[in-house]
């Protein structure tokens, strides 16, 4: 007759007593990336202020040399608010759920 | 992502400054019409520019982006076109030979006005080269 043998927990990282050791999954974080994101818009914005500025100087030769760096600014931005957007509409469904 | 969403602006940009120093070349160019007194003496040499085109160097080249693509045209060169101009018979002209003829530029309004039609038109189909890469990016944002 054998021993009866200990059932083994179904999902070993789930065991309450080593809860402890479980670490955050390695690689940037979420909030990295979009403050990344968030630091090269505002670098577009800045360079935009900058190149305005030079302009109105009398530093800048070509106009267009401007205007591209404002378009770079504004197409930036709007990426910038299109991904906020998507992001408060997640939050936004994540408040509607029913608990 | 600012150097590689924008890279088509930048190479549109730098056509349009190609384009509007061929521009200043030829306004140059008209404004020395009846220039008989160079800089190097005689005559007023008409000058015309020299593009080269410019191959993406190794730390702008991402995610794939091939050399071949290139990023732009630069001006390498004005030079000088030495070729005679007409003579005119002008015995007054302080600058006449003893035959009282002088040498003219060897600059042609026509051509030059063909060259300006050229430089205006090119410097436009940057512009719409831009605004299509715009309207492409714009476009990527509607998803």
């Amino acid at each position: 007759m054998t021993d009866i043998s200990k059932i083994g927990p179904l999902f070993p990282e789930l065991d309450p007593t080593r809860l402890g050791q479980i670490k955050a999954p390695e690689g940037s974080a979420f909030k990295d990336v979009l403050g990344g994101f968030l630091n090269e818009v505002n670098e577009l914005q800045l360079d935009m202020d900058e190149t305005i500025k030079k302009f109105a100087a009398g530093n800048i030769k070509d106009v267009h040399e401007v205007m591209v760096a404002v378009e770079e600014a504004d197409i930036a931005f709007q990426l910038m608010m299109k991904i906020r957007s998507k992001l408060l509409k997640a939050y936004d469904e994540l408040m509607k759920m029913q608990v | 992502m600012a150097a590689g969403a924008f890279s088509s602006f930048d190479i549109s940009a730098s056509g349009m400054s190609a384009e509007r120093l061929r521009m200043n070349v030829i306004a140059h160019n008209i404004a020395n019409i009846n220039t008989t007194r160079s800089t190097e003496g005689g005559p007023y040499q008409r000058r015309y520019v020299v593009f080269e085109e410019v191959l993406a160097d190794a730390g702008r080249q991402l995610d794939g982006m091939i050399r071949d693509v290139g990023s732009g045209v630069r001006v390498v060169e004005v030079g000088r076109d030495n070729t005679d101009g007409p003579q005119r018979h002008l015995p007054g002209h302080p600058d006449a030979d003893a035959d009282g003829m002088v040498r003219m530029p060897n600059v042609n309004p026509v051509m030059e006005m063909l060259d300006m039609m050229s430089a205006s038109r090119g410097y436009e189909a940057n512009v719409m080269a831009i605004s299509a890469a715009k309207q492409m990016i714009l476009k990527a944002l509607e998803i």
